[in-house]
């Protein structure tokens, strides 16, 4: 049989880590492909903990830039992001109950716009880390100590049901 | 000094599975991407006892370049699910639980549960779970909006080379 391999080229890849400053955990990403990264608490039952991604808009080749995918239905509108993959592994902490390992037992990846919108693009990447309560955490402290990320587009190919 | 060797990732599967909801009729899977021709629930009875959500066969495509067909050992992959705003958790997901099988089938509709001698894995299990329920799970609702599922063939070199690492670290037996 016959099957195909395409390579993998990376928009974004770096580590987001959390400390405390002045009382309040502010986020760090180093790495390549983000610009800047916010950490946003909403005051719902349980509290939102939302760490936003902005891509990098100085890539060559607008490399930084989500497309925004087909519509769909009636009325129509925006599909599911066509072509981000992102892989999101936990670091484990020495501190968490198991020591090394971690706390978080689901991540929720989600493409977005930024606010105001551009040109429709999705530029933004939200992640939210979710404990077995379930509530969202960060991954600091006992929890864990950061998170590798990697995002690419994983461009080509169709449906297919 | 220590010589550490990188192999380039080459996917051979690399898409988004979401699940469509039609006006009438049960909701059905969808893969958006390449390498996967196409998807289905599994079935549930023999061979694999399938779930009634939150599990799917993937038909590996045939007929493109490269011939990276999966032996079971050099399978590699990731399932990232993406998450929804309705969740309890905005923007979180309940599935807590990716698994993935490498299977085979031998004939359409005729599945087997592990890789056949010659073929090789062409069809890849995947299974979704929530742990608060104990139940596999679709990417749907508040649940989640979609899995993104990678699939790269391992070991790029020689297939007869192997190496077994057994502790402690830095001290590995060669068979």
């Amino acid at each position: 049989m016959d099957y195909a391999a395409a390579p993998i080229q990376p928009i974004v890849q770096g580590l987001l880590t959390v400390a405390i400053v002045a009382g309040t955990p502010v986020p760090t990403f180093e790495g390549k492909g983000v610009s800047s990264v916010m950490r946003t608490v909403a005051p719902t039952v349980p509290p939102d903990i939302i760490y936003t991604l902005i891509l990098d808009v100085g890539l060559p080749g607008n490399a930084g830039e989500l497309q925004p995918g087909p519509l769909l239905g009636t009325p129509p509108l925006p599909g599911p992001q066509p072509d981000a993959r992102t892989l999101i592994n936990i670091r484990g902490s020495a501190m968490n109950s198991v020591a090394g390992g971690t706390s978080i037992v689901a991540t929720g990846v989600t493409y977005a716009q930024p606010t105001p919108g551009g040109d429709g693009g999705f530029t933004a990447v939200l992640l939210v880390f979710t404990d077995t309560t379930p509530a969202a955490v960060d991954p600091m402290g006992t929890v864990a100590s950061g998170v590798e990320i990697i995002i690419w587009k994983g461009l080509g190919g169709g449906a297919v049901a | 000094m220590s010589d550490y060797a990188a192999a380039p990732a080459q996917p051979i599967v690399q898409g988004l599975i979401t699940i469509v909801t039609p006006q009438t009729g049960l909701p059905f899977p969808a893969f958006s991407g390449t390498g996967v021709s196409s998807i289905v629930r599994t079935p549930p009875g023999s061979p694999f006892s399938g779930n009634a959500a939150g599990d799917y066969l993937l038909m590996l495509d045939e007929g493109l370049p490269g011939d990276v067909a999966l032996d079971l050992i050099f399978g590699r992959s990731f399932l990232t699910v993406r998450g929804s705003f309705t969740n309890v958790v905005h923007f979180g997901t309940s599935i807590d639980q990716k698994s993935i099988s490498y299977v085979a089938s031998t004939a359409p509709g005729v599945f087997v549960a592990s890789p056949v001698p010659g073929i090789g894995s062409n069809v890849v299990r995947v299974v979704l779970t929530a742990s608060s329920t104990g139940l596999a799970t679709d990417p749907v609702g508040s649940d989640g909006n979609g899995c993104e599922i990678v699939i790269w063939r391992g070991n790029a070199g020689p297939d007869s080379y192997s190496t077994n690492l057994t502790g402690p670290l830095f001290a590995p037996v060669m068979i």
